[in-house]
């Protein structure tokens, strides 16, 4: 099974991957059935025929359904599907694709796409060095930003790189596409590998590097700092993970080494290009990797499963894969397959950077000291130290995409599980009714940005809140029950509602959610798939939580 | 390459596209292979140009209905 896997790998990752290879590749079994529905208007097949190897590495087993060619993008049929393809030949359009009208219209039928189904959509870009070209795509990004679940496809980036390698006219009648057989591959790379991962998948949080024949040829411990070799292809190695460091990944060092021979390693080789503060967290020392990857989720906050671990020997990746069976891991061959799936690892690579890791990066930073505080003090006191000062906004429309994510990936702390995808929190966002309301927060030692959610509607005299998630960076500070009392607070006085009520499902890891429940409302026993109601006036310690010492405003 | 040899890897490629193994002294036309449609036999031609290093123009692409006609095919722009 392994060295099947291997085949795949290496077909995937070969300079060149050829039809013919990919074609000849045996599925993997155990993977995840995900259905396509492609709207096009060229011979797409010659793309989604390649595309099933690719996926298979991301754990995922396409199932397409081509639409007709329709240059009209009449979307006749919008069947369920996990992902939306668009993907147009814009040169078929001749003279009126040059037109600002024609960005409108494609807009306007992605609008329509949106307006029909809750699944990403992923849309092509236009090739062409045209400077219309070029504000098209400018246009077609700031579309895709507006919509929600919307993701450019940027194969005008493929195609600077290949040049005149991406299209070959020549029998393009009867092949149905100006495409090469070449360009159809690597579109199928980018589509299988990257993008689709990256709209489909959580993405990966962190990447815990190996040192020793992996950021440099060579034994630390053997070779020592000057013996070990730096190449071309380690510094490239070395700038891509500070590229994704900049998209926001978490970097990490899981190594069996001397700390304090990686310090010097950093101080005196100029030519090693990364630092240690650039790592978030580290593992560093004579104990396995599986505990070392233990100790830099937990230095994260993050679970192991988020983590990818990229290590030269293939005895420890195994250990590894014992011990955290979901881990993702990547053997490092060779620094250029290193370098490769670096720059193509599913789920690795996402569409936007991830603003919220940034503040993640300051905010781990931060919890040193406030752990340090912490004993000194009562709550009260605690509370009052910290400054903490809270921001809140209702229905904060240009909050979706982050208001989705805590939807999506708080696992400690939420109440109703419920998993709100970017366009459910958009409908509601606009919903009349419904009140969903961002809370953002900072305190002496960071700014963490918005980490909570509140997800409610007004239902008669009771304000149902369907969902309330607080991301586990903000957990820890006695902050909870006034963050969520100050934030429903006022939307009860503002409509005279009595009750409140939270849904509450159990999920592997919020038992944290269920024990504040408890706590908040008095209500002892907090049953799965239940509704957990109380008379607002009885909210034990209401009065103390609406006056902890605790800055709070309201944004609009 | 020897006939031989161009009919084997032909063989070989053709039975990725139709979805069968096709042995190398087996003839198959396009008739007689119902999956082997418009779609499969551009992949096909795809894939014979980059194992043999040739190029299809459209009129050929489209004259191409059996195995055997591959092979001349191959064989005549080899010796070009």
């Amino acid at each position: 099974m392994k060295r099947h896997l291997d085949a795949i790998e290496d077909a995937a990752s070969s300079p060149r991957p050829r039809r013919a290879d990919l074609l000849r590749l045996i599925e993997p079994p155990d993977l995840s059935p995900v259905h396509l529905e492609v709207h096009r208007n060229y011979t797409f097949e010659l793309i989604g025929n390649v595309l099933p190897p690719f996926l298979w590495l991301a754990g995922l087993k396409p199932i397409i359904d081509y639409g007709a060619y329709d240059d009209s993008l009449s979307l006749e049929r919008v069947d369920p599907a996990a992902v939306q393809v668009v993907s147009l030949d814009f040169e078929r359009y001749g003279e009126r694709a040059l037109a600002k009208e024609f960005g409108d219209w494609l807009a306007s039928r992605l609008e329509n796409l949106r307006g029909r189904t809750e699944s990403p959509i992923v849309v092509s870009d236009w090739p062409s060095e045209k400077r219309n070209a070029q504000q098209f795509n400018l246009e077609l990004e700031k579309t895709a930003d507006r919509l929600p679940s919307v993701f450019v496809w940027n194969i005008s980036e493929i195609f600077r790189n290949m040049r005149a390698e991406f299209f070959d006219e020549r029998a393009a009648r009867a092949k149905g596409t100006q495409l090469s057989d070449r360009a159809c591959i690597e579109l199928a790379r980018n589509l299988g590998l990257v993008r689709l991962p990256g709209a489909l998948r959580p993405r990966i949080k962190a990447v815990a590097v190996d040192l020793d024949n992996t950021l440099y040829d060579g034994v630390l411990g053997e070779d020592n700092i000057e013996g070990v070799r730096i190449t071309a292809e380690h510094a490239a190695i070395h700038k891509e993970l500070l590229r994704l460091r900049e998209e926001g990944v978490f970097l990490a060092v899981l190594s069996k080494n001397d700390e304090r021979d990686f310090a010097q390693l950093c101080l005196r080789r100029s030519d090693f290009l990364l630092r240690p503060e650039q790592f978030s967290a580290s593992s560093i020392g004579w104990q396995t990797k599986a505990e070392g990857l233990t100790q830099i989720a937990d230095q994260l906050r993050i679970a192991p499963d988020a983590i990818l671990v990229v290590d030269d020997n293939p005895g420890e990746i195994e250990q590894i894969r014992a011990a955290h069976t979901n881990t993702h891991l990547l053997y490092s061959r060779s620094p250029a397959q290193t370098l490769f799936w670096l720059r193509h690892y599913p789920a690795l690579n996402g569409y936007r950077p991830n603003s919220a890791t940034a503040l993640r990066m300051n905010d781990l930073k931060a919890l040193r000291q406030r752990e340090l505080l912490r004993p000194s003090f009562d709550t009260t006191d605690y509370l009052r130290e910290m400054q903490i000062e809270l921001t809140y906004a209702l229905n904060p429309l240009n909050s979706r995409e982050r208001l989705a994510e805590l939807s999506q990936k708080t696992n400690q702390f939420n109440t109703g599980l419920q998993r709100f995808s970017e366009v459910q929190v958009g409908r509601r966002l606009e919903a009349e009714g419904h009140c969903t309301i961002s809370v953002g927060m900072r305190d002496r030692f960071s700014e963490s940005g918005i980490i909570g959610a509140i997800f409610a509607q007004v239902d008669g005299d009771r304000l149902a809140i369907d969902e309330v998630c607080i991301s586990c960076r903000a957990l820890g500070r006695s902050v909870e029950s006034p963050m969520i009392a100050l934030g429903i607070a006022p939307i009860i006085d503002r409509y005279g509602l009595r009750d409140v009520a939270f849904k509450f499902r159990e999920g592997p890891r919020n038992l944290p959610a269920r024990t504040w429940l408890t706590s908040f409302t008095g209500v002892q026993a907090v049953a799965n798939e239940s509704v957990v109601a109380a008379a607002w006036e009885t909210i034990p310690k209401r009065n103390e939580h609406l006056t902890a010492p605790i800055a709070s405003k309201w944004i609009s | 390459m020897t006939r031989t040899k161009v009919k084997a890897a032909v063989a070989e490629l053709l039975s990725i596209s139709v979805g069968r193994h096709i042995a190398p002294a087996e003839s198959v036309t396009r008739d007689s292979e119902p999956t082997w449609d418009s779609l499969k036999h551009v992949e096909l031609i795809l894939m014979l140009e980059e194992h043999f290093g040739v190029r299809f123009n459209e009129e050929e692409m489209a004259t191409l209905h059996s195995s055997d006609e591959i092979v001349d095919a191959i064989e005549g722009k080899s010796a070009t």
